[in-house]
């Protein structure tokens, strides 16, 4: 039974070719090291020295010596990356595990690894795989550190009796901008409102959207 | 409450000359300046056809519009009662009937300078205006077919007077999804109940 290919709809990267090609004669051990290698490096937990390290490893594990060798070594580790890219991407509630394990088999990867393959996808790491992921992707400024001062103004140059609360906001951003500004009361309480509606219509959007999923 | 200086004096005695329903003009224009916080009362054409009007030099226009913004400014900083600002005015050596027209746009503008002046930060960055867009992420290179609520929140900081435009206000930009949210909706909410407890 041919069914449309879920991971690779167009053309197969040329680098997963050859890792496919390679695949027959890896070992299972090298195979899992690689995974685990790209899943660290996915996730961004991995430092890019560890990631050398490790890529260090898995040449020595498959006992390639030659430049030759090393190479292969690094293109089969591209192809399995790009691999579990297109993978992780698949949504796991409309996509069965069997259509994936069979996609996986019709490219031409050996049975073992395609099931190594759809235990990451489809494993119970994947709530903590999908949140790494989610903070990977592409997305504006967010607000890491909020800082706050609650001030009251006793008298100014021009009014002796002022006694008027002021807050005094310091937010800091994840792209290391940090803004320091004075909120007077009134247009504090505006920027309540408009946090409090935006949490309703958002749980709104939320609730709506889910049914149509 | 008015330090009777060599130029105040000067000031006075130009006002005293000057017919009573012009100064009541004059007055009821400044008024309404303060009360929208505009530094420049009269524009430089106004004061040429004012000084015209009033058989005065530029000079002496000048220094009678900022006699009577300068009194004026004395008792919003006091907060004066009017009883009170006829006392002084007179002590000052303002003439009876000008008196009384100070007392009487006194006594309708006074709230409404005060407010406006106990708003006034001296910070140069102040918050002026939230705006925000919410969005539903539906895919991205990383994850497909996902639902994910997204609210993009601006910032619009500047120095609070009406001069700040465009030019001089700065933007800030972030994005929240609805765990972040909620936790910047707590932090809020925290400021708010001190501030509940200082009233």
């Amino acid at each position: 039974m041919q069914q449309e290919p879920i991971l690779f709809p167009g053309r197969v990267p040329t680098e997963v070719k050859t890792m496919i090609k390679s695949s027959k004669s890896m070992e299972k051990s090298v195979f899992r090291k690689m995974i685990k290698l790209a899943l660290g490096y996915l996730q961004g937990s991995l430092t890019s020295d560890e990631c050398e390290t490790a890529v260090q490893n898995i040449c020595q594990a498959s006992k390639a010596d030659t430049e030759e060798t090393v190479l292969n070594v690094c293109i089969q580790y591209a192809g399995i990356l790009t691999l579990l890219r297109s993978a992780l991407r698949v949504n796991t509630v409309t996509t069965r595990q069997e259509n994936l394990s069979a996609d996986l088999s019709n490219l031409g990867l050996p049975e073992d690894f395609a099931s190594d393959i759809c235990k990451v996808v489809f494993g119970p790491a994947r709530p903590d795989i999908d949140r790494q992921l989610r903070s990977t992707a592409p997305s504006l400024p967010v607000l890491t550190n909020m800082n706050w001062r609650v001030e009251v103004t006793i008298s100014t140059s021009w009014l002796s009796r002022v006694l008027e609360p002021v807050v005094m906001l310091r937010l800091e951003l994840n792209n290391g901008s940090s803004y320091t500004f004075q909120v007077p009361v009134a247009k504090f309480h505006h920027l309540r409102y408009a946090v409090a509606n935006l949490l309703h219509q958002m749980e709104d959007l939320r609730t709506s959207s889910i049914c149509k999923k | 409450m008015l330090q009777l200086t060599k130029r105040l004096q000067e000031g006075i005695a130009l006002m005293n000359n000057t017919d009573s329903g012009k100064i009541n003009g004059l007055l009821i224009r400044i008024c309404t300046a303060l009360i929208s916080n505009r530094s420049q009362v009269f524009t430089e054409e106004e004061e040429e056809k004012l000084s015209a009007s009033l058989v005065i030099t530029q000079d002496q226009t000048k220094l009678l519009i900022k006699t009577i913004i300068h009194i004026i400014q004395q008792a919003a900083h006091g907060m004066v009662r009017p009883a009170l600002l006829k006392e002084h005015l007179l002590a000052a050596g303002i003439s009876q009937d000008k008196t009384d027209i100070f007392i009487e746009q006194w006594s309708t503008n006074a709230k409404a300078i005060v407010d406006m002046l106990r708003q006034q930060c001296l910070s140069e960055k102040q918050l002026e205006d939230v705006a925000w867009d919410l969005h539903l992420k539906s895919a991205s290179s990383t994850l497909a077919r996902q639902a994910q609520p997204i609210a993009h929140v601006q910032l619009t900081l500047g120095d609070g007077t009406t001069k700040s435009s465009s030019t001089t206000s700065e933007k800030v930009l972030m994005q929240f999804n609805q765990d972040q949210l909620y936790d910047f909706y707590d932090q809020l909410e925290q400021i708010q109940s001190h501030l509940d407890s200082l009233r």
